[in-house]
């Protein structure tokens, strides 16, 4: 199987992720992390598109909530930028993990 | 291989810690579905603002409503019937307020360990033996009841054929503002928008019901009229007996707390006529003379239970005072009158009050203009005004509760009337919110004949109240307020106005207005029909201040073939002098026989008295009041206690040489007694206060409690005990009876006068100044001291959600009447210009909305606090609201 180099990764991280945050189970981001993770082509590949793919997943729907109500979105960014740090992180970290299932997955069917 | 292997269990078990719902608010999992763009916390930020134009169809509606929402968040509701007026004012209540009227029906009916945990617990217990839900529910079974053309039991006074179809319409309107709130709640579900609060605690709110709106209303009721103040007075007594004897102890109760004060100010001015239609009192044959002989070792400990269950949680409490006058138009500048009303209640976020202004044109109906402000989760106005009438409210202070006491047997039965009586149970479960779910309790409720019974230490008392007891009608008097066409309807429909008694000015486009102390007042007799509150015989006024004996043979109880009902209450109707005042003060002299039944507790004559000083200077110089007069004195900030006692401690400290103490009474002297944010002076007077009372009436105090066991309180509750006792009675013995046994301090040998305990007090007061601010005078401004402290109720947990700690104007017993805690304050500040209603002022301390992220979260508060107000115009059509935000347009569906 022909393996994927960070930038086509993170873009299926991203629109699959994206997809799945349409479906508001955030639960179900971990599939679009465990996608990019197998198709990378090494570890620090399949890691960084997982951690960015998310983050930027969320970050895509936090900047399109910003830009429907900016005053609303900056006074409530501002006054919860701890919770809306750690969501960021956290996703980020989900995908991360999410990302060394498909990567490891593939590396173990390959070897095999 | 074992290295794939290896990173690959470390991905699914770092990937299922993520997922797995572990116990605790904070886990990956909790966090990550709070902080999720799509569902989490962020959906609520969607409700802050509504949208500029928007088509809502809605089930349950007749006709279709539109609704502009103004540049403060004030929805102008134009509609062709009241059911529907209703059905939008739930869905907009519901919008703006949800968290608020969850969290109200929650507490009123037991149920906030579920969300909040252990620490609710006690409130839940403490508010389920009270029974505000009970009270509720009797409310509802009586609307159905007169609906249906029964005659009420305990209100055989009523004439429920007059009233049936009104109670049958009211509720219709209470099950169209459930349907409104309902749709609301299930469109923020589907949409994710709930406020932010609902995710905070992990929850979603359950459907509303009518018996909710009820509740609320209870809770109000409970705040103005549920007191423990008579096991305080109890515990008094008990002190003083025990130390004096029952002679000596009842003649030092009734100085502490006189049943006539010697300084008070009444709303009946003299040689007024007081309309009322009273019927010639039977007076008791008996003088009262207390004989309990009952063990009341638990008094202090049921009054600090009810404290700590009061405070975690508690939108409304303590909040006994308000303002409000009406001046005819004879003394105003248009010839028109003017009414202006300030409700004291507590300061919280978001505001206790919502406001709202609609109309209701249809060929079928009245034509109703209303505009004032509703409670969240009650679908009626309360205060306000129509293009007829306008009124305001302040607390009468009734007492609508008492206590008892029983004789107990070893079974467990109490005596009533000669005979041995079980105790009545109901279990009840109260879930309790866990780190991993809930916890089933199961709590018994016991009740007498007069009520559920509250127990500590082996002391237990009946609490009978009013609001648990019975049900009541003020819902159905509000809402024929706004089909009121003149003063005189609306004083009609005063009658159904139950709990909690108000004081009502009022007045109308005809140019008449008055006041009437409207509520129903508990008439006490004997068993064999005597009254036992007489008059002439001012000693009995102390009956429903202290627990009645339940067991007594001769048990005084409420007559309930016979209550004080509102046509009986005091009425001033275009009196001579041209206005009235009221601000919780007494309603009037012993020329009103039931002036001892209504009411004990009422506030210090000083913001009435200041009030109507005001108005006479006007008058004096003018010849009128305007509205900029008006303006003015809801927001003066003269200290009448400072200026009364300001000259007794400038007297005391005549020939002190101290220079400390010479410069801080330099600073009195000069003072204009203005409580404001820069000055130094109110800053040493509030304090001198707070030790000069103390000094004056701790040590009897500790001495009793070093003596008598039954007392048995802590220096704190002390403090308490002395804070009750009114400032008016420790003036009028600073100016009267300067040498009273109260300032001589009984720890030692040396007999002090008030001007010795004055003296004393002030150089300790100069002293902790000092030590709380610093040697330098200028450093002691009162903003130091006095500062808004208006929080939400999960204010604790998330600081953000509170209003900004701003220094404050005003303190308790300034007509502006922000509470030394910053806490409690004019909730609502109206003026309505009968001369042009749409020139009427009004304001409330926050804003409409209370989503965080609204820009009406607190819009209003500066304006508030700096004494600004808003117009409070009655557009009669869409096209006319100024200023509009969103425009917002309901269709049946």
């Amino acid at each position: 199987m022909k393996k994927l180099s960070f930038l086509p990764c993170l873009l299926i991280t991203l629109i699959i992720g994206i997809a799945l945050e349409f479906t508001k189970i955030w639960q179900l981001l971990v599939i679009a992390g465990i996608v990019g993770g197998f198709l990378a082509k090494n570890l620090k590949t399949a890691a960084l598109s997982g951690f960015l793919g998310l983050l930027f997943t969320w970050g895509i729907f936090f900047l399109i909530d910003y830009l429907k109500l900016p005053g609303s979105f900056a006074l409530a960014f501002s006054n919860l930028s701890m919770f809306l740090g750690i969501g960021l992180i956290l996703i980020a970290l989900l995908g991360l993990f999410s990302a060394l299932i498909g990567y490891f997955s593939a590396a173990l069917i390959e070897k095999q | 291989m074992k290295r794939e292997l290896i990173g690959l269990v470390l991905g699914i078990v770092l990937t299922i810690a993520f997922l797995a719902p572990l116990p605790g608010m904070f886990t990956p999992r909790s966090l990550l579905s709070m902080t999720d763009p799509s569902t989490g916390i962020w959906g609520s930020v969607y409700t802050a603002r509504y949208p500029s134009h928007a088509k809502i169809t809605v089930p349950g509606l007749e006709n279709p409503v539109n609704v502009i929402i103004d540049k403060y968040g004030v929805p102008h509701i134009f509609a062709q019937s009241e059911k529907d007026v209703s059905y939008i004012l739930g869905y907009l209540h519901a919008h703006d307020r949800l968290f608020q009227m969850d969290m109200q029906r929650r507490l009123v009916e037991g149920r906030l360990s579920e969300v909040i945990g252990e620490a609710a617990y006690d409130t839940d217990l403490f508010y389920r033996i009270m029974g505000l839900y009970r009270g509720a529910q009797k409310t509802l079974e009586l609307l159905e009841n007169i609906s249906k053309g029964e005659e009420i039991s305990y209100y055989t006074q009523l004439d429920v054929n007059l009233i049936k179809d009104d109670a049958k319409k009211l509720l219709e309107l209470l099950d169209s503002y459930t349907k409104g709130v309902n749709f609301a709640i299930e469109e923020m579900k589907k949409k994710g928008t709930l406020p932010i609060e609902f995710k905070f605690l992990g929850y979603e709110p359950e459907p509303w019901t009518p018996v909710n709106s009820l509740e609320i209303g209870r809770l109000i009721a409970w705040g103005l009229t549920g007191t423990f103040a008579d096991l305080e007075v109890f515990l008094i007594y008990q002190g003083l007996i025990g130390k004096h004897g029952v002679e000596n102890g009842t003649k030092l109760l009734l100085e502490l707390l006189p049943v006539d004060r010697l300084i008070d100010h009444f709303i009946v001015p003299e040689n007024e006529t007081c309309l009322h239609q009273v019927n010639p009192a039977d007076p008791a044959k008996a003088s009262f003379i207390y004989t309990s002989n009952m063990e009341a070792k638990g008094i202090n400990e049921i009054l600090k239970w009810v404290e700590e269950a009061l405070s975690p949680i508690a939108p409304i409490r303590s909040m006994f005072a308000s303002n409000n006058w009406v001046v005819g138009g004879n003394l105003t500048k248009t010839k028109k009158p003017i009414v202006c009303n300030d409700p004291h209640l507590q300061l919280v976020v978001p505001p206790v009050w919502y406001e709202v202004h609609y109309v209701v044109k249809s060929p079928d109906e009245d034509f109703i203009n209303a505009r004032g402000v509703t409670f969240p989760g009650i679908g009626l106005i309360i205060i306000g005004c129509t293009q007829y009438v306008g009124w305001g409210f302040t607390n009468v202070g009734a007492d609508q509760m008492d206590f008892y006491y029983y004789k107990w047997n070893d079974k467990g039965q109490y005596l009533y009337k000669g005979s041995w009586k079980d105790v009545e149970t109901l279990n009840q479960e109260i879930l309790v919110k866990t780190g991993n779910g809930y916890e089933k309790r199961t709590i018994k409720l016991n009740f007498t004949v007069h009520g559920p019974i509250i127990e500590r230490r082996g002391t237990k008392f009946a609490a009978c109240w009013l609001g648990e007891r019975y049900g009541s009608l003020e819902s159905l008097a509000l809402l024929k307020y706004v089909h009121a066409k003149n003063a005189e309807e609306f004083l009609k429909a005063t009658y159904y106005f139950h709990t909690p008694p108000q004081n009502h000015v009022f007045a109308d486009i005809y140019g008449n207005f008055g006041w009437r102390a409207v509520g129903w007042y508990p008439n006490r007799t004997y068993p064999n029909g005597t009254k036992a509150i007489d008059i002439s015989n001012p000693i009995t006024a102390l009956i429903p201040r202290l627990p009645i004996n339940g067991s007594s043979e001769n048990v005084i109880e409420w007559n309930l073939n016979d209550w004080i009902d509102a046509n009986e209450a005091p009425t001033l109707w275009n009196p001579k002098q041209g206005y009235v005042v009221t601000a919780n003060n007494r309603q009037a002299n012993k020329s009103y026989p039931y002036i001892y039944d209504i009411a004990w507790e009422f506030a210090d004559y000083y913001r009435a008295y200041r009030i109507d000083y005001l108005i006479k200077e006007c008058i004096r110089e003018k010849g009128y009041v305007t509205i900029e007069d008006m303006k003015k004195i809801q927001n003066d900030v003269f200290y009448v206690p400072a200026a009364e006692l300001v000259p007794e401690i400038e007297k005391a400290l005549k020939g002190v040489a101290d220079e400390k103490i010479q410069s801080a009474l330099n600073i009195l002297k000069e003072w204009n007694y203005s409580m404001l944010p820069d000055l130094v002076a109110p800053t040493i007077f509030v304090k001198w206060l707070s030790i000069f009372r103390n000094m004056t009436l701790a040590d009897e105090f500790i001495e009793i409690n070093k003596t008598v066991s039954e007392f048995n309180v802590t220096e704190s509750d002390i403090r308490r005990i002395v804070g009750e006792i009114p400032t008016s009675i420790i003036e009028a013995w600073v100016k009267f009876d300067p040498n009273s046994h109260w300032f001589d301090n009984v720890f030692t040998k040396e007999i002090e006068t008030a001007a010795i305990i004055i003296s004393e007090s002030f150089e300790k007061t100069i002293e902790l100044l000092e030590e709380e601010f610093g040697e330098d005078m200028s450093n002691w401004k009162f903003s130091n001291l006095h500062k808004l402290n208006i929080e939400h109720s999960l204010g604790i947990k998330f600081s953000w959600l509170n209003y900004p700690n701003w220094e404050a104007w005003g303190w308790s017993q300034c007509v502006n009447n922000i509470a030394s805690s910053g806490a409690s304050g004019p909730s609502w500040r109206e003026i309505l210009n009968f001369n042009d209603l749409n020139q009427s002022l009004c304001i409330i301390p926050g804003g409409q909305s209370g989503n965080p992220f609204s820009e009406h979260y607190y819009d209003q508060l500066r304006m508030w606090l700096d004494g600004e107000y808003k117009q409070m115009s009655f557009p009669a059509a869409p096209e006319d609201v100024e200023d509009a935000e969103s425009t917002l347009e309901f269709s049946p569906g």
